[in-house]
């Protein structure tokens, strides 16, 4: 049995605890909110993309198209794996189940014999892979719900880079992260990111009227720039995305943490009553029996 | 009083502007061109530059874009910019300190042709910001 002190300074340890984690816990649901507003605020543009795309390539020759290097698929030597985790744990397994899911993925490249190029996003990804034997080729931190444009260009030209630059361009870029479904759900998954599939295009059939459209400049030198962008584009939700789940994740352990310790507190109390009334009966009785042996003399 | 049309400019962050205006002017790949009420569907690329548009009011924006596209059909327009930013939001000093580096960046040797017109197009944006923002205030 633990002392009375001992049991009371528990409970001062636990209550503190809890003050952190509620504090972390309500910075978390802040951040979730901001990052939802984002993703919100970012799919006007993503949209309005998709729709011109599909206005411009029906009017480009299909073989043109093609041989466009972003949508071109080339024999598989090297692929490049992107692997966005937090900068940061206290957020539950949410870090765990996207390192995990990346690193099946990863080994069973390694045993196919392709070559991997990695770029991770997020120090807990950077530092739990190249314990793993997965040293990464280029590292960057994780953003925050609002990353300088600087910092998103960075990380962007890194990826889209893999894959675009002259000299040995991978064949392949995989995106390891997890997807947002809500707040307490966050599933880890591997998406092949590019070269972009025919199916992700945007669709051929332009619903509604067709419009007689002038094009300035030619529609093939027009998909030519919407392309990159719709790259782009198409990276900078996945962060978006990222930070939301990461928010999310956090939010979640957060509260579960605050649960957990005020459970422990009303244990911790149980028990310290207990002790507490243990200790007043066995002093009433010293004091009873102290009298009885008086009065019995 | 001359036909309006509906104008929405859009970044990947943020929605800049929605409302009628009656002129719009935006810097294309091949050159700057205008667009007035009823102007025949258009879908253009656009460079870095200014872009100035005058509002049902008769207030004259002016903003600065890295670079984008620009739709009009049915006096509906939509322009989406990679970065967008009002004159009233950039400071002079800042924007020319930057023009100046970028200047600086784009005559230093040693890269690539990607990378050279990667740093042409900054310095295009610092002009472009510099030119919005000393535009508003004068």
């Amino acid at each position: 049995m633990a002392s009375l002190r001992d049991i009371r300074r528990k409970i001062g340890t636990v209550k503190n605890i809890r003050k952190i984690t509620t504090a972390m816990k309500m910075v978390a649901a802040a951040k979730l909110r901001r990052a939802q507003d984002r993703v919100a605020a970012a799919r006007p543009y993503a949209d309005k993309m998709k729709e011109l795309i599909t206005r411009v390539a029906p009017l480009v020759p299909p073989e043109v198209v093609v041989r466009h290097r972003l949508l071109q698929s080339r024999e598989a030597a090297t692929i490049g794996v992107v692997v966005i985790t937090s900068d940061r744990g206290m957020c539950g397994s949410y870090n765990n189940n996207i390192i995990r899911k990346a690193l099946e993925f990863l080994n069973a490249k390694r045993a196919e014999g392709v070559q991997v190029e990695l770029i991770t996003i997020g120090r807990r990804a950077t530092n739990s892979l190249r314990s793993r034997g997965w040293p990464a080729d280029q590292s960057f931190g994780m953003l925050d719900v609002n990353p300088p444009p600087a910092d998103v260009q960075a990380v962007l030209r890194a990826i889209v880079g893999l894959y675009t630059r002259d000299i040995e361009p991978v064949s392949e870029v995989y995106v390891a992260y997890a997807e947002f479904i809500n707040a307490v759900t966050q599933v880890p998954r591997v998406d092949r990111f590019l070269p972009i599939e025919a199916g992700a295009m945007p669709g051929e059939a332009a619903g509604g009227t067709q419009l007689d459209f002038e094009f300035e400049p030619d529609p093939e030198r027009l998909l030519d720039v919407l392309l990159p962008r719709f790259v782009d584009n198409r990276v900078y939700q996945y962060l978006l995305e990222a930070t939301a789940s990461e928010y999310g994740a956090r939010m979640t352990a957060m509260s579960t943490a605050s649960d957990n310790a005020g459970e422990m507190i009303d244990t911790l109390t149980l028990h310290y009553n207990r002790a507490r009334q243990d200790a007043i009966t066995k002093e009433l009785m010293d004091i009873v029996g102290g009298a009885t042996a008086l009065a019995s003399d | 009083m001359p036909g309006t049309f509906t104008l929405e400019i859009v970044t990947p962050e943020r929605l800049v502007f929605q409302g009628e205006v009656t002129t719009l002017q935006a810097p294309g790949l091949d050159g700057l061109f205008g667009v007035l009420h009823n102007r025949a569907p258009l879908l253009a690329g656009l460079g870095p530059g200014a872009v100035t548009y005058t509002t049902e009011e008769g207030e004259t924006k002016y903003l600065a874009i890295s670079g984008g596209f620009f739709e009009v059909a049915q006096n509906k327009a939509v322009l989406l910019a990679d970065t967008a930013q009002f004159g009233e939001e950039i400071s002079p000093e800042q924007a020319a300190a930057e023009l100046t580096a970028a200047k600086a960046l784009m005559l230093t040797a040693s890269a690539g042709p990607t990378e050279q017109a990667e740093r042409q197009a900054a310095a295009q944006t610092a002009q472009a910001r510099v030119a919005v923002a000393t535009k508003v205030r004068r």
